[in-house]
């Protein structure tokens, strides 16, 4: 395969993710109070913040600077500031989504704390990965690097079998009393 | 006559990845890529059904409502990882890169892969967002 001579892309941004495994989390925890809020106000937050990160993605295209002959500079700059201001504030529903999740649950006997840790902490990886799309395409503006996307496949890839199928496993195996030594706790 | 076989049994000779009948304007061939989907595809149908026997054989209310939603949650992400294979293959989207052997033509290579990009993520934030619906029966629930 040969390496195609086109121009690469470059840009910014970030979103956020995976609210109905929340609930799941929050469930897995009943004697733990959440710290800040209740349960729907962490489903608004985590899809506020999915919103957000969609604006950041989709309307301005990973903040990828406008070319002059497409739209005019000063149009060219609010979008790359609001999709910027988007992508902050899906980080600080994030924070609070998590720290509201994870600040009570402090007991070290009960290995479920440690799970729960295991599989929400991981969703911070879900914004770094845009983050780190949108750096990428500031330096590679034309057209869309096909290593950054082949990456995106397989880091998100990876995040989804971790906090979704393992997660999903984990619970099934909880829930029948399995102790399978993968999930031996 | 001679001389064209020995052509033709040379021409099969190497690498297939760089034979010229093969070679493409890309750098990643889509079985491959599409292979990367297909695996999360399974871990997700593995997790899926795991979970639904989980969630009809246990006796514990609590925990067949975790394990439910475990299920809604993986069938739902399968769904949405068939849209990204088929996107992969090059099935799912109108802008489709050049099959090996095929003369690269229309808009530009990453041009089309940016495009299918797009196309990805918006099956990926859909996904995202559709999977806060089981949060809400699972307030239903808990209530």
């Amino acid at each position: 395969m040969r390496s195609s001579s086109l121009p690469d892309p470059k840009s910014v941004l970030l979103q956020v993710t995976l609210p109905g495994l929340l609930i799941e989390l929050h469930l897995l925890i009943p004697n733990v109070e959440p710290y800040w809020f209740g349960i729907p106000w962490s489903v608004i937050l985590i899809v506020a913040m999915v919103a957000l990160g969609s604006y950041t993605r989709f309307g301005t295209d990973e903040l990828v600077p406008i070319r002059k002959d497409q739209r005019n500079s000063l149009l060219d700059g609010f979008a790359r500031l609001t999709g910027l201001l988007a992508y902050f504030l899906a980080c600080v529903c994030l924070f609070f989504v998590l720290h509201n999740l994870l600040e009570n649950v402090t007991s070290t006997t009960d290995p479920t704390n440690g799970w729960v840790y295991a599989f929400s902490l991981p969703w911070i990886a879900y914004g770094v990965v845009p983050l780190g799309a949108s750096l990428v395409r500031q330096f590679y503006p034309n057209g869309y690097p096909e290593s950054l996307s082949m990456s995106k496949d397989v880091v998100y890839g990876s995040l989804d079998i971790w906090s979704k199928a393992v997660f999903g496993v984990w619970v099934g195996c909880k829930a029948v009393g399995l102790t399978d030594p993968i999930f031996a706790f | 006559m001679a001389s064209v076989a020995i052509e033709e049994a040379q021409s099969l000779k190497g690498n297939t990845l760089f034979h010229p009948s093969t070679v493409t304007p890309h750098d990643y061939p889509t079985f491959l890529r599409a292979s990367v989907c297909r695996v999360v595809a399974g871990s997700m149908m593995l997790s899926g059904v795991f979970t639904a026997v989980c969630a009809l054989t246990t006796t514990n209310a609590s925990a067949q409502t975790s394990c439910a939603l475990s299920t809604a949650v993986s069938f739902v992400a399968l769904w949405h990882y068939s849209k990204l294979m088929a996107i992969r293959e090059q099935t799912g989207t109108r802008l489709t890169l050049s099959k090996p052997g095929d003369v690269p033509m229309g808009q530009a290579v990453q041009l089309k892969i940016g495009w299918q990009d797009m196309a990805a993520d918006a099956v990926r934030y859909s996904d995202w967002m559709v999977r806060s619906t089981p949060s809400f029966h699972a307030l239903l629930f808990a209530a």
